[in-house]
């Protein structure tokens, strides 16, 4: 129900109960006004119904100021000044019930239900009809209801029943309610402005009244006015007003466009087909847009033919009538003076002018010419306004200039000089996204300005005001054209036809005419120098652009060095000079990191770059050059980089040093002496040339070995057939862990170890020993930097062409062999050349089984490091109980 | 700005840099006692001390929503912290020399700091890593300013070249100005770069070109580092001075001629431990928005303010 108490507080404090009634809050505004002193007493009317009187007496109550009561103790009085009774959530709500009468003991009485269906005469006869309002609650009907209630005059006294009644008395001259003042007042103002103007004009309008205003059709009002004007004063007043009427141009279309017309340009052959009352329209033929039922299957007639010649006027209207194809504009040429009060309507209206315009009596005046101002001489009637400095243009300028400044730096400088070591420095392709064709090379001398001018200024002084292009070095003679054309030939003729300087100067100006013998001259020997300074400067060029690139062989130290030895020169020399020397500029391509992008929220300019390839610094390929020739400090740096997973890997990568030639160097030494001293002394001076190994053949692509080669090197212990039985994977693992950070000084020891294990050996043994330690030592560190097969420094003194190593060969390594002298040792020759008569397969198991050896070895040194903590000492001699066993067996 | 509004002893030794926080109301200071602060400058109010560097502070920068602060000093260390609780969030120990310069991407989620061991180092600050996201090793000499505009980097190096990281081309441009750069300083518009040279000679160098645009003279650098910046609005160039008794000279933009020279008042005489050259204007920092500058000498920041707005616009 929709039926709530209306609550009112007799205070202001309406902040203190919130409910659903808020919208009812506003009803009472009259109530909760703030207002300033003492309220004007109601009016007491004796008169008032008692209905009205009770109203007032509620509002008087509830008007009664409680405001010296605390808010919990006011009340809350409906609109009859009752108490409000508040239900709670269980009692059904605010405003449950019918009047909140439901929980009382009056209960919920609701209204009386009658039948309709056994009374149905009940309604008609016993009470009025119903209306909306019966069903609706009395806030419906209240200002802010949904119907609200409004004083409204009735029909009888709206405006146009008052003026009938008004006029009715006036003819009855009988004073009535037209002389009444305040029915005068009340007169609705629906009447236009041009009915009131009429009226004080003196009209008066008799019969039925017509609204003046806004309306377009003007057959009602002809008809209207025409049908209903008694007299001729209403006549008179409805032909003014519609000669005054206008019709508003609702179109863009121009003044009196009516369109084609098709009447008039088909009059002849659309007579309106008078359609037969009951059936219209056609089966066929004619669209839904079709306004009229042409009749499309009737046959034409001969009648609309025209068979016959007429007068020549006659001809020339028809002529004119064709010619305009419906054309509905005035002719001008026949436009006449007729009446503008004929009708309108007409289609056959050319010869007056349009609608609403009237045409003018009398003759034209010629208006009087002013002929126009002289013109100036060498005025040029054009204007070319001065270029405004839009954005766009700015933006787009830039951008061809950039594309220039692109297309002439690819195009212009000379090719980069070969590395010198081609095999490292290959330059990927750009994929960039401002990617222009040739390849930017990569390292820092992208230059397009002039910097590199500075660097051969001492070689070429005078070439240093020029650009660097070769374009532009022979623009020598810009200023004057036939002089640069002739010097371009000159150059053409001397360089491409390899002619001499006079001949080839004679033949370049052969044609030219207005030239002097001594201006010829004086041009050669201009063109000479020019030529001669060109060449030295093209010459120097490209020595001045490798100077910034950056060798594999320099570090960036020395690149900064010589970078501002030049400038540096060159800029003391400006500031001694006194001038503020002007900044020069230097592009040059950088990479930043793609998360750098996405962190400055803009989008990588070169999305294709492999994040793995770029180095840190964002410089591709420098930062790993120069570390390759910093010397490696110890070996243990070199497993570091081995182990460490990637972040530093490239920045520290390995030289890969070719450890072969290293390895092989001493061992030859070693072998034949076979004594204990000089054994272990070579054994230490191989690690250690190892470990320092500063002389990179090539620079590797540092990249993380695949476990298979790790297994191969700390294998498990599987794999190891004779095995004790005490080893374990565990061992292994301690093993490998502890190569991993003994690194550089457990070699020694090991070739010591092995070395005085050789002493007591026989001597068969100990070059097989030897051998296979150097081979052991040699074909580690060959796993270790370089994916080469284990063989291969044992394969090259065989004279035939070794047969292809089983696991797939990565780089044709280096023969350091074949540069050195051959080994003079006999036995090592001799051993190695029957290894490689057995083949391959021989020598992988002797070096298997001496990476047993090794593991035992360190195995056993482990042991001992356990049992004799702290006092052993390297060079001491050791027991070496179980190894020699192991190498008995 | 031609009145000094307010002067803060900041008890911290020598300040060794001073900057506005992202909306102008506070600043930060770095000082030589090891400790950044945090302070009111109009009320000389202290609000937070930011301990844990090992040595002095040189570098301060503020994230733009002022959640986060960055730090660089002597001890080659790159300190992130959280304004509010005022605790190290990150500390990036990579730099192998001390850290001079440090600015935050528009964004803050980057930091850049420069350092005299000729590198200039970018922090990812979203991630966790320890490693700088990138390298910046172009410089040849030691990085004495940072300054991020948008997607560029500029860095200002004693080599004397002007070098400007353009993340969006993949370019970078070396302006060579042919005198050591100590100061650099980006245009609020962006279109142009301040680059203070050691022949105290503070240059406007276009962004696009690399042309020098203007030149400002006048104050004297004395082979100190004292910092430039350009006023709100971009219509003063700013520049600390070690002549007098420590100045800051105002320079019109566009016109080139000097404005005025600020003295600031004789450094009270020898406090405890405060061994510094207290007649150098070091630090210069401009408000974002108003005509307001802080300056940086001595043991003490000063806050200049135009007259007509010293009081208007009194942060709450």
């Amino acid at each position: 129900s929709r039926r709530r108490g209306r609550l009112y507080y007799e205070d202001r404090h309406r902040d203190s109960y919130q409910g659903d009634d808020k919208d009812d809050d506003e009803e009472d505004d009259d109530d909760s006004d703030e207002f300033l002193g003492t309220p004007l007493e109601l009016l007491d009317d004796s008169d008032d119904d008692p209905a009205t009187a009770a109203a007032k007496q509620a509002k008087r109550r509830r008007q009664q100021p409680q405001s010296g009561l605390p808010i919990h103790q006011q009340r809350a009085l409906d609109e009859r000044g009752r108490p409000v009774r508040f239900h709670g959530a269980f009692t059904g709500g605010f405003s449950a019930g019918h009047f909140n009468s439901v929980g009382t003991v009056e209960g919920f009485k609701p209204g009386e239900f009658r039948s309709s269906r056994r009374d149905r005469q009940g309604d008609q006869r016993g009470q009025r009809e119903r209306r909306p309002e019966d069903f609706m609650d009395a806030e419906d009907l209240g200002d802010f209801g949904i119907a609200p209630r409004e004083v409204r005059a009735r029909p009888e006294y709206d405006g146009i029943e008052m003026r009938r009644l008004a006029a009715a008395a006036t003819v009855g001259g009988r004073g009535g309610a037209g002389s009444d003042p305040l029915a005068e007042l009340l007169l609705p103002s629906e009447t236009g402005l041009g009915d009131r103007l009429l009226r004080h004009l003196g009209w008066r309008r008799r019969q039925q009244p017509r609204p003046t205003t806004g309306n377009d059709n003007p057959d009602s009002d002809d008809g209207d006015g025409a049908g209903d004007a008694g007299d001729a004063g209403d006549a008179a007043a409805v032909d003014l007003l519609s000669k005054l009427r206008l019709k508003p141009g609702r179109d863009t279309r121009g003044l009196g466009y009516s369109g084609l017309d098709a009447g008039r340009a088909l009059s002849s052959t659309t007579a309106s087909s008078t359609s037969v009352g009951g059936m219209r329209g056609q089966a066929f033929g004619v669209g839904a847009l079709e306004s009229e039922d042409a009749d499309v299957f009737g046959g034409d007639s001969m009648a609309n033919y025209d068979f016959s010649i007429g007068t020549e006027a006659e001809e020339a209207a028809l002529a004119s009538r064709r010619r305009t194809f419906g054309w509905t504009a005035p002719d001008a040429k026949r436009a006449s003076l007729n009446d503008v009060d004929d009708d309108d309507d007409d289609n056959d209206d050319e010869d007056r002018p349009l609608k609403g315009f009237v045409q003018r009596r009398g003759g034209t005046v010629r208006r009087k010419a002013y002929p126009p101002p002289e013109l100036p001489a060498g005025f040029v009637p054009m204007h070319r306004p001065a270029p405004a400095p839009d954005a766009l243009d700015i933006a787009l300028r830039q951008m061809r200039a950039e594309a220039e400044e692109a297309a002439e730096a690819e195009a212009d400088l000379p090719k980069p000089p070969t590395p010198p070591t081609p095999s490292k420095t290959i330059i990927p392709p750009r994929n960039s996204r401002w990617d222009v064709g040739a390849p930017l090379d990569k390292s820092n001398s992208t230059s397009v300005a002039s910097s590199a001018a500075a660097v051969v200024a001492p070689a070429a002084p005078a070439a240093t005001s020029a650009p660097l292009t070769t374009a532009r070095w022979h623009q020598q003679f810009g200023d004057d054209p036939a002089k640069q054309a002739r010097y371009h030939s000159y150059l053409r003729w001397r360089t491409a036809a390899g002619a001499e300087h006079a001949e080839a100067y004679a033949k370049a100006a052969d044609g030219a005419e207005g030239l002097t013998d001594w201006e010829r001259n004086l041009e050669r020997d201009q063109f000479a120098r020019a030529a001669d300074t060109t060449a030295a400067a093209d010459r120097s060029a490209p020595t001045s652009l490798s100077s910034r690139f950056l060798p594999a062989g320099a570090s960036d130290q020395q690149y900064g060095a010589d970078d501002s030895l030049a400038g540096k020169a060159a800029n003391e020399a400006a500031a001694d000079a006194g001038g503020d020397k002007p900044p020069t500029r230097r592009l040059s391509e950088w990479r930043p990191h793609a998360m750098v992008c996405r962190r400055l929220n803009v989008p990588n300019p070169y999305p294709e770059e492999a994040p793995a390839k770029r180095d840190s610094s964002g410089r591709p390929s420098q930062m790993s050059a120069a570390v390759g020739q910093a010397p490696i400090a110890s070996a243990q740096s070199l497993f570091a980089c081995l182990f460490e997973d990637n972040a530093n890997a490239p920045a520290a990568a390995p030289p890969a040093p070719n450890p072969i030639a290293n390895v092989q160097q001493p061992a030859p030494a070693a072998v034949p002496a076979s004594d204990a001293p000089a054994s272990t002394q070579s054994q230490t001076s191989l690690a250690l040339s190892v470990a320092t190994a500063t002389a990179p053949a090539s620079v590797v692509e540092a990249s993380r070995p695949s476990m298979d080669l790790f297994r191969s090197v700390f294998g498990s212990d599987d794999e190891d057939d004779s095995d004790g039985p005490d080893s374990g994977d565990k061992e292994g693992d301690a093993d490998a862990a502890d190569r991993h950070d003994g690194g550089s000084e457990e070699r020694p020891q090991l070739a010591k170890a092995q070395a005085s294990k050789d002493t007591a050996a026989a001597p068969a043994a100990a070059t097989e020993q030897s051998t296979s330690r150097m081979l052991a030592a040699g074909s580690l560190f060959a796993h270790l930097f370089e994916d080469q097969p284990p063989s291969e420094p044992f394969r090259t003194p065989a004279p035939p062409p070794p047969p292809p190593p089983p696991p797939p060969p990565p780089l044709q390594p280096p023969k350091p062999q074949q540069q050195q002298p051959p080994p003079p040792s006999k036995p090592v020759a001799a051993q190695s050349s029957s290894a490689s008569t057995d083949g391959d397969r021989e020598l992988r198991r002797l070096e298997k089984k001496l990476r047993k050896e090794l593991k035992k070895a360190k195995k056993i040194k482990k042991k001992r490091k356990h049992k004799q903590s702290g006092s052993e000492s390297d060079s001491d001699s050791y027991e070496f109980v179980p190894v020699s066993k192991k190498a008995d067996k | 700005p031609e009145q000094l509004q307010c002067r803060t002893v900041c008890g911290q030794g020598a300040v060794r840099c001073v900057r506005f926080n992202a909306d102008g109301n506070y600043c930060l200071t770095g000082g030589a006692d090891k400790s950044l602060k945090l302070w009111n400058p109009a009320k000389s109010l202290l609000l937070r001390s930011y301990l844990g560097h090992g040595q002095e502070v040189l570098a301060v920068a503020c994230a733009c929503d002022n959640a986060n602060l960055a730090s660089g000093g002597e001890d080659k260390m790159v300190a992130y912290w959280d304004t509010a609780s005022g605790t190290a969030v990150r500390k990036y120990r990579s730099h192998l020399a001390r850290v001079g310069a440090l600015d935050f991407s528009p964004d803050a989620t980057l930091l850049a700091s420069g350092s005299v061991d000729c590198t200039v180092r970018l922090w990812d600050l979203r991630s966790k890593a320890q490693a700088p996201v990138q390298l910046l090793t172009d410089a040849r000499d030691s990085v004495t300013a940072v300054a991020v505009h948008s997607w560029r980097i500029y860095t200002a190096s004693l080599d004397g070249r002007l070098r400007c990281y353009d993340a969006r081309k993949g370019r970078l441009a070396e302006d060579n100005l042919c005198k050591p750069l100590i100061g650099l300083c980006a245009t609020r518009d962006g279109r142009c770069i301040l680059a203070s040279c050691s022949d105290a000679r503070l240059r406007l160098i276009d962004r696009d070109t690399g042309d020098l645009l203007a030149s400002y003279s006048g104050h004297s650098v004395a082979d100190l580092s004292v910092e430039c910046d350009v006023s709100a609005g971009d219509s003063l160039v700013l520049s600390g001075s070690a002549g007098g008794s420590g100045e800051l000279i105002c320079w019109d933009l566009l016109s080139g001629e000097l404005r005025c020279r600020l003295r600031h008042p004789a450094a009270e005489p020898a406090r405890a431990g405060v061994r510094t050259q207290a007649s150098v204007v070091q630090s210069v920092s401009a408000h974002p928005k108003l005509c307001r500058v802080l300056t940086a000498m001595g043991d003490a920041v000063f806050l200049w303010a135009d007259p007509a707005h010293a009081i208007a616009d009194e942060p709450q």
